[in-house]
């Protein structure tokens, strides 16, 4: 074959579709023409260069438009429903436990400065009902806190 | 306060896809952002490599993460999200493809499928060329973009499946409902019309190569 057919084939040999005789009809005619050894070398380059093609990427305004897309168009309605539901109930049972063990702890604490601000009387006899009479005397004479017949719990 | 942000994202960062995509299913938004910026270069590459236009590639993008959002809750991610991705960026090209009419794949076979190795001539001239995004690039690029743009698009899907992408010939043929060989037939005259369009760059990785 001339250089100008081997020309016509280099393609198709690079791709592996020449039938094998064709094939190796090529091979032998690159083996000792220079020229067209380089030409084959130009082709498969081709592929190569390609790899290296980067367009620039108008990232943001692809990212607007899907943004868009899922917050007003039917896409946010179709699958992401479950999950917009879902967040507020994440949070809230994520921080449930600790809520539930801050309102235990203020209570406690509450109930502890009740406890301790307000002192407990007892009867002086350990009756109640001899209590309340005791009581009554004691409301009657005024109230004053030296005649209150009750001694502080200790 | 911004330390433990920067943290946090590249904490995200490094996650695998698997992972990310987990927490994109539990409404994590921040973890579905992740996996955008991770890959949507690539999506968006692919799909200007097939439709040669930048705002069908701009909005078919946003289709495929929408549908990937969508698509979250019954995502079964092995490796990497990508290989759902490009299926579903493939796929949508194609349909575009065929929608405008631009492309009727099998039926324009014959002219380009030749085995005589007839001058290839370009029936359906590209109109989608964008001069604003080829002026943004450099040499190189630019280059690169206009040989890309030069090729019609049933030749342009299959260099950029291929050549770009990566993906197997069979897959290709696959996708496109044409024979294999059909595929390997148009890679080979779309690489030698590519050769003519990026002749200064190749006599240059010539001149190098021979340097060695």
């Amino acid at each position: 074959m001339t250089c100008t057919e081997i020309r016509r084939y280099l393609s198709d040999y690079l791709e592996g579709t020449l039938a094998p005789e064709q094939a190796q009809q090529v091979e032998r005619h690159l083996q000792t023409c220079i020229t067209c050894a380089q030409e084959c070398r130009a082709l498969e380059w081709v592929p190569l260069l390609l790899g290296q093609w980067s367009p620039p990427v108008p990232s943001e305004q692809i990212w607007a438009g899907i943004e868009a897309r899922l917050r007003a168009g039917s896409a946010w309605q179709v699958a992401p429903t479950e999950r917009t539901s879902r967040l507020p109930w994440r949070v809230f049972t994520r921080w449930l436990p600790a809520a539930t063990l801050a309102a235990v702890a203020v209570s406690a604490l509450i109930a502890l400065f009740v406890w301790r601000a307000q002192p407990t009387y007892l009867p002086l006899n350990g009756s109640y009902s001899s209590y309340w009479q005791a009581h009554r005397q004691w409301a009657r004479s005024g109230g004053t806190s030296e005649l209150y017949p009750y001694v502080e719990a200790q | 306060m911004i330390d433990e942000f920067v943290q946090g994202i590249q904490g995200l960062n490094t996650r695998s896809d698997t992972e990310l995509v987990q927490r994109a299913k539990e409404g994590d938004a921040g973890a579905f952002e992740m996996l955008y910026a991770r890959y949507h270069p690539r999506v968006y590459r692919l799909l200007y490599g097939m439709l040669g236009n930048r705002d069908d590639a701009v909005d078919l993008t946003q289709e495929v993460f929408v549908r990937a959002w969508i698509e979250l809750p019954r995502l079964q991610i092995e490796k990497t999200l990508y290989g759902w991705l490009r299926r579903t960026a493939i796929n949508l090209g194609i349909d575009h493809l065929r929608r405008s009419q631009l492309v009727r794949f099998q039926s324009l076979d014959t002219p380009f499928d030749d085995e005589e190795g007839e001058p290839l001539e370009w029936q359906i001239p590209d109109e989608t060329q964008d001069v604003q995004a080829a002026v943004e690039l450099n040499e190189l690029q630019e280059c690169l973009h206009r040989a890309l743009q030069q090729l019609s698009a049933i030749h342009r899907v299959v260099v950029v499946l291929h050549y770009i992408e990566e993906v197997p010939v069979e897959e290709i043929a696959q996708q496109l409902s044409i024979p294999v060989g059909t595929v390997k037939s148009r890679l080979a005259r779309a690489r030698e019309a590519l050769r003519r369009h990026l002749e200064p760059l190749l006599n240059k990785g010539n001149e190098e190569h021979d340097m060695y």
